[in-house]
């Protein structure tokens, strides 16, 4: 009978322990603030010019720190997609710099988005992550990331770190990548086979291609929604700044009420997108943007809409398609009215990387973070890139010559000097966002009209400012 | 049980302790939680604003929560009929005395073996089967004659339902064939032998004999059937993440869309709460249905 008892205790026992350590607190790192007087700031880096740069230098880089990190980047896509191979040499160029510094990476490429705000929901975010602008209510709104405004210089960034300043105008993170969203990457060699000597400069001349390339059992343009924020990228976006004007896209971005989805000029604008979908890949809906450029680079698209990260990918295909890549060129997505005054070129800064608020400020594990996230949005940052022909944050000069054709040619579009829109979608709130990346599938595939899909909008709006 | 060894009931109560813990910690508290929750409006726990019935209101109106409850009873349906339907005719061919046992025994581990596999994984085969352009079912198709046919199997609305339901059929109708099959086992052979003295063919066998038979085994297959299709979850994600729009959205994604998409943790709790109680409505119905054959019986 005793041993039923010891071993009743023993059973009881141990679930309380596993229950105890189940509820434990993983975010040690982030409630360690506080411990220390420090008043430190930051060392300077190529980064920014720190305001408090001038500050006194503290002894932080000779404590033992250890950051908890999150992240999006795999180590698959360090090895092939030129901002994550980047920001390992960011990672690689900090820990030498810092030795006293531990970072403890959570790598979290599948789902990142979904599962930062899970963490955010659940108010236990680690001690540095990155986060989207569609997130800012959630993760800025709830108090959950340092404003660093007192930090950083927004005059070295192109877009004056406007990618990153709340409606409250602080500043609660640096940009990492910038991105332009409507690059046409085309076939030259198909372009002259078609009659012409240059890519279209307005979409019905582009559109008028199909027919051409429709006989010849070519799609116009290659497509990988799965994703639905594509199409909502690389279409739509160009499309609203050039029918509803910029004056509207960013009165719907800072949630002004000043204007509506179900204004006849966004109406408007979404009949052009569905006006699309013919041309596009039978299968657009449920492919990705990888297939999507395999696709093109297959030479089963005439050409392939993408961002500026598509241009590494493409030449990826050197060895297997070398017809192709070596054909290929760069363009910006036409205008409705063929005019350059109303060819935008849109893009955006984004992955946010920003500090744990739980951090004490003062202490020495905040300065090693806010070293770790000027890395990432640093000058070495864009010189990797420009180097390699993309994009950044920061402009750096670069030597355009020594780059392979299609980059040299992709960097010449990105400084031609068509005027810049910031990416609408991505600045959007996340009812909004949401709702018009799934419509767009709808609308796209012709299940839904441009005016019940502005409806919805509208409604996923109200709701947005209802409970905001 | 002996008196000797029989522990008291305190020291009962104690084994139960923990069980119990972990139940009420992993069962009803996330249960109560979520009542609770769908009460607020919040992005983050701490903060919450109460909104009362807001939000239940709203469950009222919400045409997405209505195609996506749509279209887990359509899965439901599909589901019931092709998992228990095909599973029930497999059993009673693999049962027949005209196969082989080692046959039988071989097809009933093949049949089972999807069982075992990942939602995920079935998901992304399926995802390639359906392939437009290199799909098994597409080259299927083409090479029967029917290029006609061919299409994008998962982009098109109207038939995505169906398109998705095909791969949870295929993978489950082992689970409920093993079902069946123990269930016949407890038939006397006899009944069958006598059935064919009279000439019963293979049909009338099964129609006459098994079904009757196992209806209460047949009931319990139609209960997993309906909460495992209710809860729907994965092999959509993996397919279609509830698109093409939202055609294929079931509650299940519904939820965690709002929840963790659009980052609304209160509304995403009211329809967590709103699948639960349609669960519960539709089990309780199934077995009041299924009670009163049997009181009729």
């Amino acid at each position: 009978m005793k041993k039923f008892r010891i071993i009743a205790m023993l059973l009881a026992l141990s679930m309380l322990i596993v229950l105890a350590a189940c509820s434990q607190n993983d975010t040690k790192g982030a409630s360690q603030s506080g411990k220390t007087d420090s008043t430190g700031t930051a060392s300077q880096t190529e980064t920014t010019d720190s305001k408090q740069d001038t500050a006194a230098e503290s002894d932080w880089t000779k404590e033992k720190i250890t950051i908890n990190f999150i992240h999006g980047h795999s180590e698959e896509a360090e090895k092939t997609i030129l901002t994550s191979t980047a920001f390992r040499e960011m990672i690689n160029i900090y820990k030498q710099k810092y030795p006293n510094v531990t970072i403890n990476e959570t790598r979290n490429a599948t789902d990142y988005n979904d599962n930062i705000l899970k963490l955010a929901a659940a108010e236990n975010l680690p001690d540095v992550f990155s986060f989207l602008y569609s997130q800012y209510d959630t993760i800025v709104g709830g108090g959950q990331v340092h404003d660093i405004t007192d930090y950083v210089n927004p005059d070295l960034y192109i877009d004056k770190l406007a990618g990153c300043t709340y409606t409250d105008g602080r500043i609660y993170g640096l940009n990492m990548k910038f991105t332009d969203y409507n690059i046409v990457y085309y076939n030259d060699k198909m372009l002259k086979e078609a009659g012409l000597s240059e890519f279209p400069k307005s979409l019905d001349e582009l559109l008028a291609l199909d027919k051409y390339f429709d006989a010849k059992g070519i799609d116009l343009i290659s497509l990988g929604n799965k994703g639905q924020w594509f199409a909502m990228n690389h279409f739509l976006n160009p499309i609203v700044y050039e029918v509803c004007g910029a004056e509207w896209a960013e009165s719907m971005i800072n949630n002004e009420g000043k204007y509506k989805y179900t204004d006849e000029k966004f109406i408007e604008a979404l009949r052009y997108v569905q006006k699309l979908a013919p041309v596009f890949n039978s299968d657009y809906n449920s492919q990705d943007d990888v297939w999507a450029v395999g696709w093109y680079c297959q030479g089963n698209s005439f050409c392939h809409v993408s961002g500026s990260w598509a241009t590494n990918t493409i030449l990826l295909y050197q060895d297997e398609n070398p017809e192709v890549v070596e054909n290929t060129k760069a363009a910006i997505w036409p205008s409705i009215s063929g005019k350059e005054e109303d060819t935008y070129i849109v893009y955006a800064s984004t992955e946010t990387y920003g500090i744990n608020k739980k951090i004490d400020k003062n202490s020495p594990k905040f300065q090693a973070c806010l070293e770790l996230i000027k890395q990432l949005a640093s000058t070495d940052y864009a010189e990797f890139c420009a180097k390699r022909g993309s994009t950044a944050p920061i402009a750096v000069e670069t030597d355009i010559e020594s780059l392979h054709p299609l980059l040299q040619d992709f960097m010449s579009v990105h400084n031609y000097g068509y005027p810049k829109a910031r990416a609408f979608f991505t600045y959007l709130n996340n009812n909004v966002n949401t709702r018009m990346r799934a419509n767009l599938q709808s609308l796209l595939a012709g299940t839904m009209t441009p005016e019940q899909m502005a409806a919805d909008l509208q409604k996923a709006q109200e709701e947005y400012m209802a409970t905001k | 049980m002996n008196e000797r060894i029989k522990p008291k009931n305190s020291v009962m109560a104690l084994y139960l302790v923990p069980i119990y813990l972990v139940y009420l910690c992993v069962f009803i508290l996330p249960v109560i939680l979520a009542i609770y929750f769908s009460f607020f409006n919040f992005r983050t726990v701490s903060s919450k604003t109460f909104v009362g019935l807001f939000n239940y209101k709203k469950l009222f109106t919400d045409p997405l929560l209505l195609s996506s409850l749509k279209n887990n009873l359509y899965l439901v349906l599909v589901c019931m009929i092709g998992q228990i339907g095909i599973a029930f005719v497999f059993a009673n061919m693999l049962y027949s005395r005209l196969i082989n046992p080692k046959v039988s025994n071989f097809f009933r581990t093949v049949i089972y073996f999807p069982v075992t596999l990942s939602a995920v994984i079935i998901g992304y085969v399926w995802t390639m089967i359906y392939d437009y352009h290199f799909g098994l079912l597409n080259q299927l198709l083409i090479s029967f004659g029917f290029p006609d046919a061919v299409k994008a199997w998962l982009t098109d609305e109207r038939s995505i339902m169906t398109v998705v339901s095909i791969p949870m059929i295929w993978q489950y109708v082992g689970f409920h064939l093993v079902i069946i099959m123990a269930a016949m086992t407890s038939i006397d052979k006899e009944v069958y032998e006598m059935a064919e003295i009279d000439g019963a063919s293979g049909f009338r066998k099964a129609v006459s004999i098994t079904f009757p038979l196992i209806k209460n085994t047949l009931s319990v297959c139609v209960l997993l059937c309906v909460s495992a299709n209710m809860k729907a979850f994965d092999h959509i994600l993996a397919m279609t993440n509830g698109g093409p729009g939202y055609s294929s959205s079931v509650l299940a994604l519904y939820a965690y869309k709002i929840s963790f998409a659009e980052n609304n943790l209160g509304y995403g709790n009211t329809v967590s709460v709103a699948i639960m109680v349609v669960m519960v409505i539709i089990i309780a119905g199934a077995k009041g249905i299924m009670s009163l054959f049997k009181s009729k019986e």
